[in-house]
């Protein structure tokens, strides 16, 4: 993405990446954070994540701002205009990466301390496989590789159908204790649910940066061919 | 319960050598075949493996260029300059035949007839295929008679009613009738840049072309006369092809529906418009457009 005649150019599309790679790097963190929560069921953290969101909504608005600054101002074109497009984009999807590590966090603050559950186990690997697409896709986007970005949108995959798993543990776990696991039951499909979303919000990013690196749109041909 | 932990750990994601994997699937640079389509169906224009010599073949300003130019199109010329598209696009009408030691080699039709035969005649050519320049060059004449002097020339009108009839048209077609149409006898030298743009539009539309070529039309013109020009080739294209030379690439983008990018006299890419300046082919145009270092 560098060596752009106008020196500044090329600053700016760094600095829109360092930007991004901060962003999802921050998510990764709320991600982590909203499954330890979970799994020690320490309020207090879940707190701090819910919290902390404010900082993902302004690292979005930041990177929004920028990328529409570089096109008003430098008004790129082929890869340069798919990159600036195409950050704005991922910027999005992070932010509802964030939302959706939001999201845990205060369901954890509202379930039982005393639960106990096969489910919550299942969900934080969920979330493990979120967090290593998440570290694969900052590796993609930096080198702007094909191929990782394509292994990554393949993985979503796994998150789905451990989503299914969880939803029928749920299920069955709910059967046995009766009407006392309601509430906490749901709580743990709500998470499992949104971390089934990261995995839909990566895969969409694993989209952009194949969009970036080859101007094709439609990464499933790619991997067809 | 189990403790939080990545199945494996992932890659560093900071630190790593900057490899651009960017340029994955474009056509390398030292490859010059030109990359796109360059024919269209039923074209106006057809020119096959054209080459342009100066200095009486010492310099090969243009290396074996086939395209077509479509009817009711508008096709833009890019390219750094000295890449030859403005010798293409004299090329077109034979402008080239002025200047001395330039030689011509291959095939320009205008609707099946080589414009290079020995039987046809320049001067009808160049009506048929008009060109306007860089910098607007009224004749020293009223507006009337800087868009009537052609069509007199050619025979086009019989009479003065005709003649009115034609510089209203053809000065309505331009875009410029209701600014001059009460000084029709002032000198067309005394219009504004922008104007006097109009009026060599309107002067090359009086004599009933089929081709107009703009050899940066605009490039002299502030924004708000640039854009009326393009509003009026964006018009004109209802009637007539359209071939632009421009440095501007967003001008390109806005005016044309194909992109033809040219370099150090090769034809590099040619294709639709919106894929060049989106996603090119070619590594040449991907750095001309995104201005890297080629």
């Amino acid at each position: 993405m560098q060596n752009h005649i106008v020196k500044s150019f090329d600053e700016e599309i760094e600095h829109l990446k360092s930007e991004i790679i901060t962003m999802a790097k921050a998510c990764s963190s709320q991600l982590e954070k909203s499954v330890i929560a979970l799994h020690r069921m320490d309020k207090d953290l879940a707190a701090k994540v819910v919290k902390d969101d404010r900082k993902i909504n302004d690292f979005q608005r930041e990177i929004e701002d920028n990328a529409v600054r570089y096109l008003a101002k430098r008004q790129p074109m082929a890869i340069d205009l798919r990159y600036l497009l195409s950050a704005m984009k991922i910027s999005y999807e992070l932010e509802r990466v964030g939302d959706n590590a939001e999201n845990i966090a205060a369901a954890v603050r509202s379930m039982a301390e005393t639960i106990s559950s096969e489910a919550i186990d299942s969900i934080v690997d969920m979330a493990g496989i979120c967090k290593i697409m998440l570290h694969d896709l900052i590796d993609a986007f930096s080198e702007l590789d094909t191929d990782k970005s394509i292994a990554v949108w393949k993985r979503d995959t796994d998150i789905n159908a451990r989503f299914l798993q969880v939803k029928s543990l749920v299920v069955q776990e709910a059967q046995a204790n009766g009407g006392c696991f309601l509430h906490d039951g749901y709580q743990l499909i709500h998470m499992a649910r949104c971390c089934e979303r990261v995995g839909d919000h990566l895969k969409n990013i694993a989209e952009d940066i194949h969009y970036i690196a080859t101007g094709d749109p439609d990464i499933r041909q790619a991997m067809n061919s | 319960m189990k403790e939080f932990t990545p199945e494996t750990e992932p890659e560093n994601s900071s630190g790593h050598p900057h490899t651009d994997k960017t340029d994955a699937g474009l056509v390398p640079k030292d490859d010059r075949r030109t990359v796109g389509e360059k024919t269209v169906e039923n074209p106006r224009m057809r020119c096959e493996h054209v080459n342009v010599y100066y200095n009486h073949g010492e310099k090969k300003a243009i290396n074996d260029v086939s395209l077509d130019i479509g009817r009711n199109e508008v096709i833009a010329m890019i390219g750094p300059s000295g890449c030859g598209k403005s010798t293409f696009l004299r090329a077109l009408n034979r402008m080239n035949d002025t200047i001395e030691g330039c030689r011509v080699e291959g095939r320009i039709s205008l609707d099946d007839k080589n414009i290079y035969d020995k039987d046809v005649d320049v001067v009808p050519l160049r009506a048929q295929v008009g060109m306007v320049f860089q910098k607007p060059n009224p004749f020293p004449k009223s507006i009337y008679d800087n868009v009537a002097y052609g069509a007199k020339i050619h025979g086009l009108v019989q009479n003065s009613s005709e003649t009115d009839e034609l510089v209203e048209m053809s000065l309505k077609r331009a875009g410029l009738w209701e600014e001059v149409k009460d000084r029709l006898d002032q000198p067309g030298t005394g219009l504004s840049g922008g104007q006097q743009q109009r009026l060599c539009i309107a002067r090359t539309i009086a004599v009933s072309p089929e081709v107009i070529l703009m050899d940066e039309p605009c490039s002299a013109l502030d924004p708000i006369a640039t854009a009326i020009i393009e509003d009026l080739i964006d018009e004109l294209k209802q009637e007539y092809s359209i071939a632009i030379v421009t440095h501007s690439m967003q001008q390109a983008s806005r005016i044309s529906q194909r992109t033809a990018y040219f370099h150090m006299g090769d034809l590099i890419e040619i294709g639709p418009t919106d894929q060049i300046f989106l996603n090119p082919l070619h590594q040449l145009t991907q750095d001309y457009i995104t201005g890297r270092f080629g």
